[in-house]
């Protein structure tokens, strides 16, 4: 067998790498070129090759200063970008992160600066020079130039640090507050870090564009000329060696600082993941043994007592558009596990980030420990949140991030460590401490955020969707394993998921949710036994909704003729119906028989069965779900046990009939609006 | 005491702005101004006059200039972004290896971090009469006599535009195309799209917004530019901007502001109408 891998490139990839080559000499070329010809001997001329070896013209320059005041210019010029560059890097970083919010004037702000970036540069040097005139001032290089140069490397550092940030994962300076960093501990821990490289660019941009700028300081430099400006000057004979010297010269300065910047930049890495590496290596055992009463002092001292309240809370984003959350009500008890379910924009993330501190209620109030808090911020809640992508700081270990709580509570490294390591135990991380985020699986980083959380020993865990960035094997293993530390840990976990067997599988309290309203809060065992109207059905899942128009009551049943003609008894449970009245019923999906009709049993249904073309037919293992279409668009499924079903597979296709007990019809709460075409659609298939 | 948030943003931009507005808001205004002033001999005479303009309109000489700057502007446009667009894509998507592709990447930007002056000046001992291109090719006895069209012409000022601007048009391209998601080829791929074809469907409208910027750049720094046309053309060519160098030179500033406003509105009305095929914020957005 041919290895068909190495089979070669094809023919334009060679043609791509000749161009590519064709273009680094025509790049560097002429410029080597002048480098060699800035050696030729006293006699000067451009003769190849060269008549004799001298540095005689770099003699000239710097230390004669025959040919200008090359040195002078050259510390002016050095002077003048380093001040550029810091000024550009302190306000260009500040602008960004102004610029995350909207604030009035913010649009034109950003259009002055391209306008400012694009614009000729003598344009700008021109007005100024005008103004200064006007005004009787000189123009200086400190002053003037310095301006000048600035309406050039702002602007550029602006759009750097725009794309910087937006790239900076917002959540990163959220779990820092929740971990209880002040504004500027979350500056300085987190965002600048993170922006590091961002910021080594801006600095390293403005000092070489101000370095070698020269058309915006033509006319604002004053008396006194920049390095450039006398490279310019010298351009008037531009075939003298000593031209050329000044151009190998300034050549070898400029990569000697870039050099020393990405050398820099490879250092602080490499800091990072040695720092990463032996930090917590040599965590004495003493440490270990006083683990205990080191936790205390890092906790605030609030009431364990997590339950929460939401009191007619609602949440609008954007006036006039309809509440992300509207007027709405809820409790959970301490130590509850409380599941939050729902479709994508149902507002159940809202509520996550209200009950965290992260949003505040338009209208309504918040309690945690019977306690009002509102408009706190999210440290004071005693609250911590595990956020969906984990935000992991991606500059710190493991145990850096776990113990990163308590280094911003001022607490000692060697105590910190061994309270982080103990947390890392219990999530079964021990082994990967000295590991960066970026170098651990997604089930790995899960349980870093899980640590990292609990480290404040919170009251309230919240969760948003811890699960969803994880494969399906890990994610049923996590559900398990989170139940679990609720349990040990005994406060109140809210989980946001959209999924419902996730949130029937760990939820004492499932809060169905939709359009920013509670549908139902129940257990789940209640949600399943009786779903509260049409849209929880769906939703939960098992369940098929069905309806009709009321033509009997009595013996606490009602009789319902449905759209296809059958008839269905439904249990009232005490509820008054009238005849003619639309009612909805939901159905278990695992309490029906399916049959093939009966020879001469002809198109009209029994009571209590319905009658169809197999529609699709899933083998799931312990059962087999059928799918009848019964031709009014409501999806009718049958989970029969597989021992039942390959008594006599039914295939797709065939007729088949469905029959129940009327006892398992459960009455839905929709029957007031009649909206029998108008049920919201939950865009969660049920399973 | 809840400091509002507007507030903050408005304390962090400030620095900028203040920056922004005194030495580029006001400066343009007042050039502005001062294109409607009379002057006399080197005095600024405020007054309200529109001669400065109408010299300008009637005068031949600039419409040669503005004929000779956009001529160069669409010369060095195309080459840059036929250069950089085939570069970006060779970096982007036929070097596999990250750290190559980082490498190379550098390789072609180093020259950008050198003087600006001494890269267009280093083609002079290559291009001149007895340059170093020159002699090689009547050393291989490909030609007898030098060319003479190589230095101090249309030509050299073409080549030097095209040596320092090309990384402009690079960089923007390659920033755009490295975001695209290698699964859109893979999916063209399995649609049976030929090389081209995914360059012509997927590549190049993915990268639309960084060849605006690229053009930007590019076409903005060609209209602005007064060094090289002067040095590379021997003086023989001339741009908007040497011209109104010459004026500053001259202290004639009400004429220089007036045409300075003029070369700013063509120039702002090329980059409006590039802005307006291509959505660049977006671009700056994400």
């Amino acid at each position: 067998m041919h290895n068909t891998v190495t089979a070669g490139r094809p023919w334009t990839f060679h043609a791509l790498t000749l161009c590519f080559v064709v273009f680094l000499a025509f790049l560097y070329g002429p410029m080597v070129v002048i480098y060699v010809l800035s050696f030729q001997g006293t006699e000067g001329g451009l003769t190849f090759p060269l008549r004799g070896f001298s540095t005689h013209w770099f003699h000239e320059l710097i230390v004669n200063g025959r040919s200008g005041d090359i040195a002078g210019t050259f510390t002016r010029s050095v002077e003048l970008a380093a001040v550029v560059s810091v000024l550009t890097v302190v306000m260009s970083i500040a602008a960004g992160l102004g610029f995350r919010r909207r604030f009035r004037g913010a649009g034109f702000l950003f259009y002055i600066a391209i306008a400012s970036l694009v614009m000729p540069g003598l344009f700008v040097g021109l007005g100024i020079s005008l103004v200064f005139q006007l005004l009787g001032w000189q123009t200086d290089w400190r002053v003037s130039g310095l301006g000048a140069q600035l309406t050039w490397t702002l602007p550029f550092g602006l759009l750097v640090m725009f794309a910087v940030i937006g790239r900076f994962n917002r959540s990163y300076e959220e779990a820092a507050s929740d971990l209880g960093a002040t504004a500027w501990q979350r500056t300085r821990e987190v965002t600048l870090p993170i922006l590091l490289p961002g910021i080594i660019g801006v600095a390293l941009f403005g000092f070489t564009l101000s370095y070698d700028e020269f058309a915006r300081t033509v006319l604002t430099a004053g008396s006194q000329n920049t390095l450039p400006l006398e490279i310019w000057a010298m351009t008037t004979n531009v075939t003298s060696p000593a031209l050329y010297a000044v151009g190998t010269a300034t050549t070898l300065v400029s990569f000697t600082v870039i050099g020393a910047a990405l050398g820099s930049i490879a250092l602080i890495q490499r800091r990072r993941s040695r720092h990463a590496a032996s930090s917590p290596a040599s965590v004495p055992a003493t440490a270990m043994a006083a683990t205990d009463p080191a936790r205390s002092p890092a906790m605030t001292t609030q009431t364990k007592d997590g339950s929460i309240e939401l009191v007619a809370v609602t949440k609008t984003y954007t006036q006039g558009a309809p509440p992300a959350v509207a007027e709405l009500d809820l409790r959970v008890g301490h130590g509850a596990y409380c599941c939050l379910l729902g479709p994508s924009g149902c507002g159940k993330t809202t509520i996550l980030r209200m009950i965290a501190g992260h949003e505040f209620p338009t209208s309504g109030d918040v309690l945690i420990g019977n306690r009002n808090v509102t408009l706190l911020p999210p440290v004071e809640r005693g609250t911590a949140m595990m956020f969906q992508s984990y935000a992991l700081f991606p500059h710190r270990s493991v145990i850096d991030n776990v113990a990163f709580a308590l280094k911003i509570r001022g607490i000692g490294r060697d105590q910190r460590y061994a309270t982080a390591r103990e947390l890392l135990e219990k999530v079964r991380l021990e082994a990967f401490a000295n590991r960066l985020p970026s170098e651990l699986s997604g089930g790995q980083q899960q349980r870093v955020a899980l640590a990292r959380a609990l480290i404040t020993n919170p009251r309230v865990l919240l969760l948003d969707e811890p699960l969803s960035a994880l494969d399906e094997f890990l994610r049923l293993r996590m559900r398990g394993e989170l139940r679990r530390i609720q349990r040990e840990l005994g406060i109140t976990f809210v989980h946001v998921t959209h999924t419902q067997l996730e949130a029937t599988a760990v939820a004492d309290v499932v809060v169905v949710m939709d359009q920013g309203r509670i549908e139902q809060a129940a257990s789940p065992r209640e949600i399943y036994l009786s779903p509260r109207n049409a849209y929880v059905a769906r939703f939960i899942g098992g369940q098929n909704v069905m309806s009709g128009a009321v033509e009997r009551v009595g013996e606490g049943r009602a009789t319902l003729l449905t759209g296809t003609g059958g008839r269905i008894d439904v249990p009232l449970d005490g509820a008054s119906v009238v005849p003619g009245e639309m009612l909805f019923a939901s159905l278990r999906r695992d309490r029906i028989a399916v049959r093939r009709p009966a020879t001469g049993e002809g198109r009209r249904d029994l009571l209590n069965s319905v009658a169809g073309e197999v529609h699709t037919i899933e083998n799931q293992g312990s059962y087999v779900k059928i799918t009848i279409d019964l031709g009014d668009g409501e999806e009718f499924v049958a989970n029969v046990l597989d021992e039942d079903y390959f008594i006599d597979p039914i295939d797709i296709g065939d007729r088949a009939v469905a029959t129940w007990t009327a006892g398992n019809m459960r009455l839905l709460d929709d029957r007031s609006a009649a909206r029998s075409t108008a049920i919201r659609q939950p865009s969660a298939v049920s399973v | 005491m809840k400091i509002r948030p507007a507030l903050i943003s408005w304390l962090q931009a400030g620095p900028l702005a203040a920056i922004l507005i005194l030495f580029f808001g006001i400066p343009v205004l007042v050039v502005v101004v001062v294109s409607f002033f009379d002057f006399d001999h080197s005095d600024i005479v405020p007054t309200f006059i529109l001669d400065n303009y109408q010299d300008i309109f009637t005068s031949e000489v600039t419409w040669r200039l503005y004929l000779s700057s956009l001529k160069f502007a669409a010369i060095v446009w195309a080459i840059t972004l036929v250069l950089g667009f085939t570069l970006a894509n060779y970096l982007v998507f036929h070097i596999r290896s990250l750290l190559l592709k980082i490498g190379l990447f550098l390789l072609c930007s180093v020259p950008f971090w050198t003087s600006t002056i001494i890269r267009m000046i280093s083609w002079i001992p290559f291009l001149g009469r007895n340059g170093l291109f020159n002699t090689m090719l009547i050393d291989a006895h490909i030609i007898d006599k030098p060319l003479d069209f190589l230095l101090f012409s249309d030509f050299a000022v073409v080549v030097a535009y095209v040596h320092l601007f090309t990384l402009f048009m690079m960089v923007p391209i390659f920033n755009s195309m490295a975001r695209i998601d290698a699964r859109l080829i893979e999916a063209a791929k399995d649609a049976g799209a030929s090389r081209w074809t995914i360059l012509r469907e997927i590549v190049l409208p993915l990268c639309k917004s960084g060849i605006a910027l690229g053009s930007i750049f590019v076409v903005t720094q060609v209209m602005g530019d007064f060094f090289v046309v002067k040095v590379m053309s021997g003086g023989q060519s001339a741009s908007v901007v040497s011209a109104l160098q010459n004026e500053i030179a001259a202290l004639q500033y009400p004429p220089a502001a007036a045409s300075a406003v003029v070369l700013v509105i063509v120039v702002m009305m090329m980059v409006a109408g590039i802005l307006r095929v291509v959505d660049v914020r977006k671009e700056l957005a994400s």
